[in-house]
């Protein structure tokens, strides 16, 4: 499975339990959701899509199949706003 | 003859030389409440007059590399040496041009100090400063309208800084909007709230969280560069005064009573965060 990474020119920073991240080309700040966030924490170039579906679902009230759908659709949101590298 | 004029706004003294008498008139005219002597420390901006715009670059940009920042626009171009405090500054003879560059410049010197420009305007009262923020249209100059200006740091740009390593304050700037000039007088008092405010029919008061604060300090303040450790700063900077500030949305109208919002203001100066 695919290693997945922060992007290099983002600036991020957790405040008030929630992170904002400025993608420093655009200028665009984006705000991620409590449970966004917690999957932002553990996206360090060592967890793959996978492992972050195991993650929540450990974490949260989940299924597994409903963990990985929503790992999923966050995945493809952070790498359509070019927030991701893919390893 | 080269003319050195000193102008200070807040902690930061800047120190312009220049030869050119159209720059020296602008300087000394259009920041004249600002003007001080020349700090032994500060930032010394060498400016020469340049006679029409050279690129077609419309909005600033910030441009870090070799210690070295570039700020550019088509009517100004400066290049600093990061660790001298020594800037060269070519601009055309128009305030509006120099007051832009002055705005970018001062955002980047800010930071260094965890402080920033917010789009807001600031009120003083007693010790105090109360910060109305919001993007154009939210009421920034109807607040000031109805709050006075005789007590007013800004109706477009405040300048916010850590005094001291320790507490926030809030100053005046010589950025003004609708209102387009100040009373005259300069504050530089502790924060004590940050209002985000929007109109409403009646006037209303609500709570912020930390990073709805943060949201709103980060969506308000002028910021041009694309520099990733500057935009590093920016955040632990609006993390920093969220944290220790206690902020809201105030909804007000014109009709509101001045008297409404300075008991509003009183009462939110002895509420703890």
């Amino acid at each position: 499975m695919e290693k997945i990474k922060k992007a290099k020119h983002l600036a991020y920073r957790k405040i008030g339990g929630i992170f904002f991240v400025v993608d420093s080309r655009s200028s665009v700040l984006h705000e991620l959701s409590e449970t966004a966030s917690f999957l932002w924490e553990r996206i360090n170039g060592k967890n793959s899509e996978e492992d972050l579906s195991e993650i929540l679902s450990g974490e949260f009230l989940v299924t597994p199949e409903q963990a990985k759908r929503d790992v999923s659709e966050f995945v493809e949101e952070l790498k359509k706003a070019k927030l991701l590298e893919i390893l | 003859m080269e003319q050195s004029i000193s102008v200070g706004i807040g902690p930061f003294v800047i120190s312009f030389k220049t030869k050119s008498e159209t720059l020296s008139f602008i300087l000394r005219n259009r920041y004249k409440e600002y003007l001080k002597r020349p700090a032994k420390s500060g930032e010394t901006v060498k400016a020469f007059l340049v006679a029409k715009p050279f690129n077609s670059i419309q909005s600033p940009r910030v441009l870090r590399g070799n210690n070295e920042t570039v700020i550019t626009r088509n009517d100004f171009i400066s290049r600093s040496k990061s660790r001298q405090g020594k800037t060269d500054l070519a601009v055309t003879g128009n305030r509006y041009s120099l007051d832009s560059w002055l705005r970018v410049f001062l955002s980047l010197r800010a930071l260094k100090r965890n402080g920033l420009l917010l789009h807001s305007a600031g009120w003083a009262m007693g010790k105090n400063t109360f910060i109305f923020a919001g993007e154009s249209g939210r009421g920034k100059s109807s607040i000031i309208r109805i709050l006075g200006k005789k007590n007013a740091l800004s109706d477009e740009l405040v300048l916010l800084y850590k005094k001291r390593g320790k507490e926030y304050f809030g100053c005046s700037t010589p950025f003004w909007g609708e209102l387009s000039k100040g009373s005259g007088r300069l504050f530089d008092r502790k924060l004590k709230a940050i209002f985000f405010i929007r109109h409403s029919k009646n006037l209303e008061l609500s709570k912020l969280s930390e990073s709805e604060a943060a949201r709103g300090i980060l969506k308000t303040s002028l910021f041009f560069s694309k520099h990733p450790a500057d935009n590093s700063k920016l955040l632990e900077t609006a993390a920093k005064i969220a944290r220790h500030t206690p902020a809201y949305e105030l909804g007000f109208s014109l009709n509101t009573p001045r008297s409404d919002i300075t008991r509003l203001l009183d009462e939110v100066s002895r509420w703890k965060k």
